[in-house]
Parts: C-alpha cells; sequence; structure tokens
C-alpha cells in the first residue's frame, strides 16, 4: 500500500494546486465590471449577457489542464508506475475548474449547455497548445506589439504589453466587437446604446488605471533607479491606455469613450501611484473597488453621457483635470521614489 | 540610500560629487538591484534599448553597447527571450547589463557573480577591473569570496547591521575566507546521520 500513496500524495497536490487556480480568479471581484454587473444584475436578460462575456474570456485561463502544474522534469523522475500515471491522467480531468462548470450548467441548463461548455474548453485548450507551441517558435505574439519612438514609446509599448497580459482588454474587446457587429448586421439600435456601450467598455478597461504601475510586476522598482520624472512615467502610461482605449471604442463613440477614460485615469492615479499592486498574468485587474472603482464608475458615466449636452467646456474640463492629475500625481510619485 | 533610492534620514552623502537626494544621480550611477527589476512583458533585448532611451542614448550607440554588452555577457541567444521565459543566470545578465549599458560613473552591484557560469563571472570581474582602473567606482555585495579576494581593493564584512572588518584586501592576515569565518559566521556542524544510511 506504502508504495502507491505517491500517485495518492500526487493528487492531492494537484488538488490544491486547482483550488488556489481557481482562487486566483477572485481577482474580479477588483474589477470595475463585476460591479457594473452586480448592479445590473437586477435585470436578469442584461446580466446574462455580461456574465456570458466574462465566461467566454474567463474560458481560456479556466480551460488549463491540471496536469501542466506537474513540471514534465519531475514527472520523468519520480519512481511513479506508468498505470498510476494513468490514474493520476483520469483523475485530474476531475480537477479542472472547467468540467465543475460544465456540470453546473447541465444541471441548471440541460445537458446540452454543459457539453457546449466542456466542448468548448477542450477545443480552446487546443488551442492554447498550438499557441504555445507556436509561441515557442516566435517567442511570443506580444513582441509584435511595436514601440513609439523614445523612452516614452519604450514604456508605452510596455504599458500595452502589461494590459494584454491581462484579461480585462479581451473583455473590452468582445463587448465593443459584439456592439459593432449588431450594429452594423442586427436590428436598429436605440440612438444612445453605441455611447452607453462604450462607456461599459471603458468601465471594462478602466481597472487597468488603478495600477499602471503594478501591471509591471517587479519591474515596478526599475522606474526608481531611472533618470526620469513621475510625470513623464505617468503621461506614457496614460497615453499607452487612452491609445489602446481609443481603438475599442472608436467604433463606438470615440469623443465620449476618451473623455470617460481621461476621468476613469484622474481618479485611478492615486491609487496607482500609492499603492503599487503587482498583477496577476492571465486574469482579471485587481484594483481597490470601493472606494475608487466606484467612484470611477459614476465618473467615467457622468462624463459619458455629459458630452453631448455640455460640449466644448466639458472637453476643456477633462483635459484640464487630467493635466493638472498627471503632474500632480507624477510629482507624488517622484516624493515616493526619494522616500522609498 | 548611495544610489539614491533612500531619503537619508540624517547626514549627507556625496556621490562623485552629487548629494544623494539629488535627482541627478540616477544619470551617474548603474545598479544591479537584489530584485533586479525586470518586466516581464519586455525581451532582454528590448531591456536594454529602454534603459538606452531613458538615459539619453543614442539608437546607434544602444544598439553598438548592446550587442557588445550580450556578446561579452554570453547573452546573444537569449537577446529575444521574454525575462518570464529567462534562467536566473540570464536574468541576473540582463540587469546587470542594464547597469553597465549608460557608461555609469559609481556602479553599485548586489550580488553580481550569483547564479552565473563560471566563464561569465571570471569575465565580469575582469571587466569591473578594468572600469575600475579607469576610474568608476564600484561597490559589491557577494557571498562569492574567492571572486570578490581577485576583485576587490577594499573589503568590508558586515554582521548584524554592524561593520566587523573594514580592511584593504593586501591588508588582511589571512585569506578573505578565513577572516570571513573569523568575523562574520561559523559554520553549522550538525552531522545528518541518516544521509547514505540505506532505508528501513
Amino acid at each position: 500500500m506504502a508504495r502507491h500513496t505517491g500517485a495518492l500524495s500526487l493528487l492531492k497536490a494537484l488538488g490544491k494546486v486547482s483550488a488556489r487556480h481557481v482562487r486566483s480568479f477572485g481577482s474580479i471581484g477588483g474589477q470595475n465590471l463585476f460591479l457594473f454587473v452586480i448592479f445590473v444584475a437586477l435585470q436578469p436578460e442584461s446580466a446574462a449577457f455580461f456574465g456570458a462575456v466574462l465566461l467566454l474570456v474567463l474560458l481560456f485561463p479556466l480551460a488549463a489542464d491540471p496536469m501542466q502544474a506537474l513540471p514534465e522534469d519531475r514527472r520523468a523522475t519520480w519512481p511513479i508506475q506508468p498505470w498510476e500515471w494513468g490514474l493520476i491522467r483520469a483523475a485530474s480531468l476531475l480537477l479542472s475548474p472547467l468540467a465543475w462548470i460544465g456540470v453546473a450548467l447541465a444541471l441548471r441548463l440541460g445537458w446540452r449547455a454543459g457539453a457546449l461548455a466542456i466542448a468548448g474548453g477542450a477545443i480552446v485548450q487546443l488551442l492554447r497548445n498550438m499557441a504555445k507551441r507556436l509561441g515557442g517558435m516566435t517567442g511570443g505574439w506580444l513582441r509584435w506589439v511595436p514601440a513609439p519612438p523614445g523612452a516614452m514609446g519604450a514604456i508605452m509599448r510596455l504599458q500595452w504589453r502589461g494590459m494584454l497580459r491581462t484579461l480585462d482588454p479581451y473583455v473590452a474587446l468582445v463587448l465593443s466587437g459584439s456592439t459593432t457587429l449588431y450594429r452594423f448586421f442586427g436590428a436598429p439600435l436605440d440612438a444612445e446604446a453605441p455611447r452607453i456601450m462604450a462607456l461599459v467598455t471603458v468601465l471594462a478597461l478602466s481597472t487597468h488605471t488603478q495600477v499602471l504601475l503594478g501591471l509591471d510586476g517587479a519591474g515596478a522598482e526599475r522606474y526608481l533607479q531611472m533618470p526620469l520624472r513621475g510625470w513623464q512615467i505617468l503621461l506614457a502610461k496614460d497615453l499607452a491606455f487612452l491609445a489602446m482605449l481609443a481603438i475599442l471604442v472608436a467604433p463606438l463613440d470615440l469623443e465620449a469613450g476618451l473623455l470617460a477614460g481621461m476621468a476613469s485615469l484622474v481618479i485611478g492615479h492615486d491609487v496607482s501611484v500609492s499603492k503599487v499592486v503587482p498583477q496577476i498574468p492571465w486574469r482579471f485587474t485587481t484594483g481597490a473597488l470601493i472606494p475608487w472603482g466606484l467612484l470611477q464608475t459614476v465618473a467615467l458615466f457622468a462624463v459619458g453621457n455629459s458630452v453631448r449636452t455640455l460640449g466644448l467646456p466639458l472637453v476643456a474640463g477633462c483635459l484640464v483635470a487630467w493635466f493638472c492629475s498627471v503632474v500632480i500625481y507624477g510629482w507624488k510619485w517622484d516624493r515616493r521614489a526619494r522616500a522609498a | 540610500m548611495l544610489t539614491g533610492l533612500m531619503r537619508p534620514g540624517a547626514g549627507t552623502a556625496r556621490i562623485c560629487g552629487l548629494a544623494v537626494d539629488n535627482p541627478e544621480l540616477k544619470r551617474i550611477v548603474g545598479v544591479l538591484p537584489e530584485s533586479l527589476a525586470l518586466f516581464d512583458a519586455l525581451t532582454v533585448g528590448e531591456h536594454l534599448q529602454l534603459t538606452g532611451a531613458v538615459y539619453g542614448l543614442k539608437s546607434s550607440d544602444t544598439q553598438l553597447r548592446a550587442g557588445q554588452l550580450l556578446r561579452v555577457l554570453r547573452l546573444e541567444h537569449g537577446r529575444d527571450t521574454f525575462i518570464h521565459q529567462c534562467s536566473y543566470g540570464m536574468k541576473k545578465k540582463t540587469s546587470l547589463a542594464m547597469a553597465l549599458l549608460p557608461n555609469p560613473r559609481a556602479l553599485f552591484l548586489d550580488e553580481p557573480f550569483e547564479g552565473l557560469d563560471p566563464i561569465t563571472a571570471e569575465t565580469i570581474r575582469v571587466q569591473l577591473r578594468a572600469i575600475a582602473r579607469r576610474g568608476v567606482t564600484v561597490l559589491l555585495t557577494s557571498h562569492i569570496l574567492s571572486l570578490v579576494d581577485r576583485v576587490a581593493d577594499q573589503v568590508v564584512i558586515l554582521r548584524r547591521g554592524g561593520v566587523v572588518l573594514d580592511s584593504a584586501i593586501g591588508d588582511l592576515p589571512h585569506s578573505l575566507e578565513a577572516s570571513y569565518f573569523e568575523h562574520a559566521e561559523t559554520m553549522a556542524a550538525e552531522d545528518l546521520e541518516w544521509l547514505g544510511t540505506p532505508a528501513r
């Protein structure tokens, strides 16, 4: 019996790793869109749409094979029999969060929904493996993110890559893309709908404004050693955020989207500079939902919805507020850097 | 504190004539921090490009220096590798190359030899001696005493926050290792009896 406790221990360890893997998705609790989804849950049809969008994006990290948690070199050196590996392989499938989601959907919505989720997960896993192999050859698609010239450009590229290594932009892309497609190919939309969806897209990306430095992980410490002023670092990161946002909201409502993005940055600078929280790659960005996320949600909807009525004075006001915020929080970062 | 990362609580200190709280200090010192402070989302080569841009080097100079540094540090093969895919040694070399690239007037290196292959460690030792001869101040911390013995002019041994030895390397009465054991640490001498004993 003692000879086979190794396989059992391995399964236990895999269970622990899987549980931690699932817990890491708790970062969604600090994402501004999550707050919005809770609000709209009062209207179940809307909540179902946003829930489906989140699930679609989560499908990619959730579909990870639990066996990948065991390093291949370890597998080769441990004294475990081939038949034991077979048992571990079979049992590990039950540890996949996707299997549990499939079962839950099957119980709630019928076996077709459950089978669809599991089949979707299997396809995603296949795509992931293919991308991994391709990534091994090309070094990953993120290397194709371009850098504008100069030091600011290099920081902008870094910010884009940091953003693209979280799930937030993909939720924003699905929201923006699905609305755009529906706008052109679906039933006529309410005149206000593109603007509202542009603002929801901003909301999906807005948590990034609370972690402008945290997205760099351990690299954030490097800024303390660089001969750059805080405002230069913040400006580069803000411009990167606004550029990505512009691409996402351009088909919906560029003006409202960008002004809402600026409002989000003005509020996000404080928490970005005062608390550098490293983010987990390929998870939702996590910020401070209360009060900053709540404030950002209110501010970006207020600004985005007022742009038609208030016009140029609002545009000027947003630009001035953003500029002042970059200068003030840049100065605060410099002070923090000297007192680190 | 000497790199300008921490503000002194009291007193003053100057590096190359600049007070340690002068922001311009960052332009003239190169730092290899303990954490390495690297960006997961950049490749090795892109870290050097970023450094060149931040320190205001011309793109052609950055490329030239980066190519030479990667060659000397035997890191050319990893130029296009993302940091999160690099080994510890590659990360250490990248951080070291970032410290050297802007041609600093003072270098602060935290464990520069740790995790490196013997040839690269020796290459770095030779380079550090060469730049010190050209007037660059090099302050390094290391536990690899056999290399410190051959790179340093002056050694300081710290124990629990206090200086227990401060001497020119040539004035040491014994080898550096012997001095270290004398002043800083004693070895644990516990025998692990179960190692090598057949399992029951």
